[in-house]
């Protein structure tokens, strides 16, 4: 569904993502963990077209993807929530559901796609006319995810989706995504709690540095948790 | 009574149509970052094309139409050749540009055109008076704000509840995210271009038919005044645009109503320190915007 081959990103001097090889597959739900600074968010931006990748190639379903426009690749069907939800604070959540809608490849009325979003989503329909700047961190996550749901993606990019909840959300929203893959989509989910991530992933991958360093399924994952903590995710044995 | 009420007209009148200029300055600003100092020339543009089609003896429910057409392609093409090559560039780059595509806009005028003003023959009705009720008012000060008014409704509208004016307001707070969504970046700004056009046509109309003749430097004097408004109703932001132009309409007309007679030569100019101290009070206007990012 999505292949990476020697992808680099660059910000001026930085070089944020070495190389990177990366392949998932259609309906699997694949987390890129890491330390802050690993290169996870960039490879999201580089396959969403937010930031050029300057050397490799992204092909999505055999047609490459790298160099167009971001808008174009959102159109071609993938979604990216990015660090910090990119909610549209100043319009309400039904004019966010319905940016999403208008920059999507229509092929159910807008009605149907709201009507699924609130069924996954029940607060969003309650606060369907409030501005979207003045729903609770949670909400504006579950805003983010049904906005990406609107645009019925192939491909789901989520960066970071539980940052800043308190930790019974965090339970909620992985519990969401893991819905929207039963659903059939395929994701890419970044995270820093890996563990939450770990739990409803089907393969992982670490960055360090913005090398991958590992490459394996998440069950496996799972069970050496403690070393691949302390090895690749910057954090110290306690 | 009647003294009163015509003030007020007066006041809602020259209000409208500096609500109605903001409000094309607004929108521009709003997605691109890009105060365009030439917006009063499309302005002109609106206007001449008034003119000529009435002296070729097109009636005026065509002229109007079509002077908005004008000024909202010439909005466009504006765009297309002189602020596309500079997107994302930093403000002073995008002022400049605008200056320069003025100053040559103008000049371009008084060589093409000609730098005396042209008038047009505009219905009589417009310069009688109604009678309503026992108050007399006169027509075309309630035309121009009806006119005004409803053309700022329509916009305001578009933007409220079409996907155009939607994905406008989204890109206006973060174009970024807009386009991640799959909105064309391209189409959104070619779209706001043409609204803000259209509104500065409609306001090049009734601007000069208040003082009956268009010329190369009509808009310079609506163009200040709208971004004095804009800046007072908090620059970037829509309805922050046409509140200022009301307040600043008003302000006008009760200072040209009450002034004592040896002051009104200095009129704007104590208009203008009221705009400073509410601004002193309030740096980012009454209603300001939420600045998002820019392209």
């Amino acid at each position: 569904m999505l292949q990476l081959s020697g992808v680099d990103v660059r910000y001026g001097p930085v070089h944020a993502v070495h190389s990177l090889d990366l392949t998932v597959h259609a309906g699997q739900l694949l987390t890129i963990l890491g330390a802050n600074g690993a290169g996870k968010s960039s490879t999201l931006r580089a396959i969403a077209g937010t930031v050029r990748a300057s050397a490799g190639q992204i092909l999505l379903e055999g047609r490459r993807i790298d160099g167009l426009p971001a808008e174009r690749i959102a159109r071609l069907g993938v979604s990216l929530v990015p660090e910090g939800r990119g909610i549209l604070t100043t319009l309400t959540v039904e004019e966010n559901l319905r940016v999403a809608a208008i920059g999507a490849r229509a092929t159910t009325s807008f009605a149907t796609r709201t009507s699924e979003v609130f069924e996954l989503f029940p607060v969003l329909r309650e606060r369907r006319r409030s501005l979207a700047g003045l729903l609770s961190g949670g909400e504006q996550q579950q805003l983010a995810l049904g906005r990406a749901l609107v645009q019925h993606p192939r491909l789901l990019l989520l960066d970071e989706p539980s940052l800043g909840l308190a930790p019974k959300l965090r339970g909620q929203v992985f519990a969401q995504i893991d819905e929207l893959r039963r659903r059939g989509a395929t994701v890419v989910l970044v995270e820093q709690d890996a563990q939450g991530a770990l739990s409803i992933a089907d393969w992982a991958v670490a960055l360090s540095s913005g090398r991958k360093v590992l490459d394996l399924p998440a069950p496996e994952a799972r069970e050496s948790y403690r070393e691949l903590e302390i090895a690749y995710l910057g954090r110290t044995a306690r | 009574m009647d003294e009163v009420l015509q003030q007020v007209v007066n006041a809602v009148s020259v209000g409208a149509v500096y609500a109605l200029v903001a409000l094309g300055l607004a929108l521009v600003y709003s997605v691109l970052g890009l105060i365009n100092f030439a917006h009063g020339e499309l302005m002109t543009i609106g206007a001449y094309a008034f003119v000529f089609t009435a002296m070729a003896g097109v009636p005026i429910f065509l002229g109007v139409p079509f002077a908005i057409a004008a000024s909202a392609s010439s909005a466009v093409v504006m765009e297309r050749i002189a602020f596309r090559p500079v997107r994302g560039a930093g403000p002073t780059t995008l002022l400049l540009t605008s200056v320069a595509v003025s100053v040559m806009l103008q000049t371009a005028f008084q060589m093409v055109i000609s730098p005396l003003p042209r008038g047009a023959q505009l219905p009589d009705v417009l310069y009688q008076a109604v009678h309503l009720g026992p108050v007399q008012l006169s027509v075309l000060p309630l035309v121009s704000a009806v006119t005004a008014i409803l053309g700022s409704g329509i916009v305001v509208t578009a933007l409220r509840k079409s996907d155009i004016g939607i994905s406008i307001r989204a890109a206006a707070e973060d174009f970024t995210v807009t386009r991640l969504l799959g909105v064309p970046a391209q189409q959104v700004v070619q779209w706001t271009f043409l609204m803000s056009g259209a509104v500065a046509g409609l306001a090049g109309v009734i601007w000069m038919a208040q003082r009956g003749s268009v010329d190369p430097l009509m808009g310079a004097i609506p163009l200040l005044k709208a971004f004095v408004a804009a800046v007072l109703g908090g620059l970037g932001s829509v309805p922050g645009a046409i509140l200022g132009g009301f307040t600043l309409g008003a302000g006008e007309i009760l200072l040209q109503a009450f002034l004592p007679t040896a002051l009104l030569p200095f009129r704007d100019g104590i208009v203008f320190a009221l705009v400073i101290a509410v601004l002193t009070v309030r740096p980012r206007g009454l209603m300001p915007a939420r600045l998002g990012e820019r392209v």
